[in-house]
């Protein structure tokens, strides 16, 4: 089903022209708890390339490159730099074997100039700073390559092109041959995206190597040598240059996107939500909304597709009430509305409460569990059975600590919990994120029965096939923006998969 | 609805309790052989000044009954991540308030002066967990800063009273004139000192037992537990904050009120000494649990009568009963963690 073309261990010796290894990545994993960023992953550097390593956010392409700057450790794989494996202890270790990373939010401490971030991040830094030195390398770099960046100014005077063309040099003063290059175009204007590749082409003119991280399709066709793409977690192709077809990229990139049946779908009832040019402001722990227009009917589910943090976050919270708008207004506002969010164990669970606890959040004020006032043990126990009983949630007991749940039972609960309430609104974000394939299953055959049986649903999330698979309308949102408006039945992947290119940069 | 360690709870509770008194003693045997005692003979000492008779008993009893009724009262507020350390500050006032409503009644009949004074006490108490109440709630300000602060803010003010406005009548210390005797508590146990203030004791061990069932006491659960799912289900972080503040001040107040109408009959700038930081000790000790409380409140209340016997006893200073706290403090607080909850972030 994947267009999979990874090379075996031995085609070392059959690559034209023998070009050499620089580095070498086998069976990489690497899990953040429950989390698998990183499956099983090869990647081969070879001399002399820029070597784009493609995918959509979250696929696990920074997590794969930390590891092979020695800034992880991965659970399971080998590295080998230069025909020799090695352990990398830390990001000191990765330089010293010359692989060089330049984060895509820059690692640079503002009230020092290029020098001081160069002496700083040394790996052979030593008691004394011996500052005219450091000087003489950086300068002397800066003019093999013609760089043109200034190391005496402080960074705060920078601007963020000159920022990290200072991170490159510095790289490669310490001794970089494989420099990495996390999302580099982000936040650079066009001028200075055609300076960064002048520097790129100058590099490898030179034998290095550069990995070039990115989302973005048309840089990767630019620039390119190779191109890698990964997918949730998986390497999922290898191509090289000269064979590039921008929509086998995409399919790779975005996955195999089911067919919706048509049959279970129904037409969108009445509305049971309707926001009007509601904004929200920024605040410290998130980015602000503006001017949302927003309907959502009965037996219909809206995706909102986007890169994650462009206001997803805010958005759930005032669908369900949690954040009040500033400017516009809520014209229809559902009396009960499902809250699945994103960060389970924060925002969805007590965790050090028990199942039972965490069960009757909504109902713990209702008559039909007290007596006497207080919440009486065979009501709630019954309530709770209910419950989990609906969710098939496998607990041992329902006075166990939730904790002690698996994240998918966890889940379970969570969605059974809400579900219970028979809300006319379902706001569920990324609600798949971290679960095995049954817990998935369960929780988008809960969402489609409650669609079926009459709720709204707004379903978040940055994977596109997760809404390509049930939604009956995309929204794509960008910078707290709603920029595009879909039918998944009449659009490809591609073409969302451009807005949501646009919407990066 | 038990809570989440509902059937462990009890297990719990007798372990944490039998560790903390074989702690205590191994503890205090070592600072006595350090101070130059025999362990044994300081141990005795302790033993008969705190049960050994009737009046020492007594004795015991009036310190049981504030400490007890201070550590019940910050249950509420531990629930939910909160260090209201501002017990004495709201001694103080809620002996103040019970001492002005005392001489405003003016000899009035028992029956209308004592639940007067009560009710004057748990509202000075209160008011004074309020401020630190609202500034955590609305500005995040550190309870545990605040209520420092208005321990001295408190603390200042009596003394500025009792040299002052409310100084004694031909008095040379800081100290008020003799309360009113309508307005004295009733001695329960004949020929000692304690007093009737230990039914109120009673009564809260029941309420705070019937308050842990209750919707209410879940909401607390879960707030301390998950903030945010909290808010979902409509439970309002900065109303809890603000009341349990001052429940945990009411409690400390009505605490002042014993000391002041049922030991002391008179309101000194000390009223809070030695019980003041008590009660949050002993909460931790009884693991937030009404009837653990009961008994680390004992404990502690043994401790304090027991530590002012040692000096006639054993010639030990009763200042290593600090020490000896401290330690027992330092040993609590290695298994705090599951007290500070992520409603601090809140």
């Amino acid at each position: 089903m994947e267009a999979s073309r990874r090379p075996g261990p031995d085609d070392a010796s059959d690559e034209p022209g023998g070009a050499r290894f620089r580095a070498r990545l086998r069976g990489i994993s690497k899990a953040f708890g429950a989390t698998q960023a990183v499956l099983d992953a090869d990647l081969d550097i070879r001399a002399g390339e820029i070597h784009a390593l493609l995918g959509e956010n979250g696929a696990g392409k920074t997590t794969l490159m930390r590891v092979l700057a020695g800034i992880l450790r991965a659970d399971a794989g080998s590295i080998e730099i230069d025909g020799e494996t090695v352990q990398l202890r830390g990001r000191m270790d990765g330089a010293r074997r010359g692989i060089g990373f330049v984060q895509q939010h820059f690692g640079l401490i503002e009230e020092i100039n290029g020098v001081g971030n160069y002496l700083l991040g040394h790996p052979r830094l030593g008691a004394w700073l011996h500052v005219e030195r450091a000087r003489g390398e950086l300068r002397r770099t800066a003019a093999e390559l013609a760089l043109n960046v200034d190391i005496d100014s402080p960074i705060s005077d920078l601007t963020v092109g000159e920022r990290q063309r200072l991170e490159i040099l510095i790289a490669l003063a310490t001794g970089a041959d494989v420099l990495i290059l996390d999302e580099p175009t982000a936040a650079l204007g066009s001028a200075e995206v055609a300076v960064l590749e002048r520097v790129l082409r100058r590099l490898t003119g030179q034998g290095r190597s550069v990995v070039y991280i990115t989302h973005k399709l048309p840089e990767v066709m630019a620039f390119a040598d190779r191109v890698t793409v990964m997918r949730r977690g998986r390497v999922v192709a290898e191509v090289a240059g000269d064979a590039l077809d921008a929509d086998d990229l995409t399919r790779a990139m975005i996955g195999q996107l089911p067919e919706q049946s048509e049959a279970s779908r129904r037409d969108p009832g009445n509305p049971v939500l309707a926001l009007q040019g509601v904004g929200v402001a920024a605040s410290e722990t998130g980015r602000g909304l503006f001017d949302i227009d927003l309907e959502v009917r009965a037996h219909e589910v809206v995706g909102i597709a986007g890169i994650s943090g462009n206001g997803q976050d805010v958005l759930a919270e005032l669908l369900c009430g949690l954040v009040e708008p500033e400017s516009g207004g809520i014209v229809l506002r559902p009396p009960t509305v499902a809250y699945i969010p994103e960060d389970r164990s924060r925002d969805a669970l007590a965790p050090t409460l028990s199942v039972a606890d965490n069960a009757i959040v909504h109902r713990h004020r209702d008559p039909s569990l007290r007596r006497n006032g207080q919440l009486a043990p065979t009501l709630v126990g019954e309530f709770v059975a209910g419950v989990v009983a609906a969710g098939s949630v496998q607990a041992a007991t329902t006075e166990s600590s939730v904790s002690s749940l698996s994240g998918g039972n966890q889940q379970r609960l969570v969605v059974a919990r809400e579900l219970e309430r028979r809300p006319e609104l379902i706001v569920a974000h990324n609600p798949y994120r971290g679960l095995d394939i049954g817990a998935a299953g369960d929780v988008r055959r809960r969402l489609l029965a409650a669609r079926d049986g009459g709720s709204g649903v707004v379903l978040i999330s940055p994977d596109l096939e997760d809404l390509f698979d049930i939604a009956d309308r995309i929204l794509v949102i960008s910078r707290g923006r709603i920029v595009g408006d879909v039918d998944p039945r009449r659009t490809t992947a591609q073409e969302v998969g451009a807005l949501l290119g646009d919407a990066g940069q | 609805m038990k809570p989440a360690a509902g059937l462990s709870d009890p297990v719990r509770l007798a372990l944490g309790l039998g560790a903390a008194v074989v702690a205590i003693v191994a503890i205090s045997a070592g600072l006595f052989a350090l101070g130059g005692a025999d362990p044994f003979v300081a141990f005795r000492a302790m033993y008969r000044g705190s049960f050994g008779s009737w009046v020492s008993f007594g004795e015991t009893l009036i310190r049981f009954a504030p400490v007890t009724l201070i550590a019940l009262g910050l249950v509420p507020s531990l629930r939910i991540g909160l260090f209201n350390i501002g017990a004495p500050g709201q001694i103080g006032l809620g002996a103040l308030f019970a001492t002005l409503a005392g001489f405003a009644l003016g000899g009035e009949p028992p029956s209308v002066s004592i639940p007067v004074t009560f009710v004057a006490a748990a509202a000075g108490g209160a008011l004074w967990a309020l401020g630190p109440g609202l500034l955590r709630a609305w500005f995040r300000v550190n309870e545990i800063l605040s209520t420092l602060v208005f321990n001295f803010l408190a603390l200042y003010l009596l003394q500025y009273l009792l040299t002052g406005p409310l100084h004694g009548y031909r008095s040379n210390i800081a100290q008020s004139d003799p309360l009113p005797k309508e307005a004295w508590l009733p001695v329960v146990i004949e020929g000692t000192r304690a007093h009737a203030g230990l039914f109120v004791v009673l009564a809260a061990v029941a309420a705070l037992w019937l308050v842990q069932r209750s919707p209410l006491g879940y909401r607390l659960r879960l707030f301390g537990a998950g903030p945010n799912l909290a808010r979902q289900a409509g439970v309002s972080g900065p109303l809890l904050i603000v009341w349990t503040m001052c429940v945990g001040g009411a409690a400390a107040g009505i605490a002042g009120w014993m000391q002041v109408a049922g030991v002391d009959h008179r309101l000194y700038d000390t009223v809070a000494d030695p019980i003041g930081y008590m009660g949050l000790f002993a909460a931790l000790l009884g693991v937030l649990h009404p009837v653990g409380i009961f008994f680390s409140g004992l404990v502690f209340a043994a401790l304090l009568r027991g530590g002012e016997s040692l000096q006639i006893g054993a010639n030990v200073s009763p200042e290593i009963i600090s020490a000896l706290v401290g330690l027992i403090l330092l040993l609590l607080a290695a298994r705090s963690g599951r007290f500070t909850r992520a409603s601090r972030e809140a």
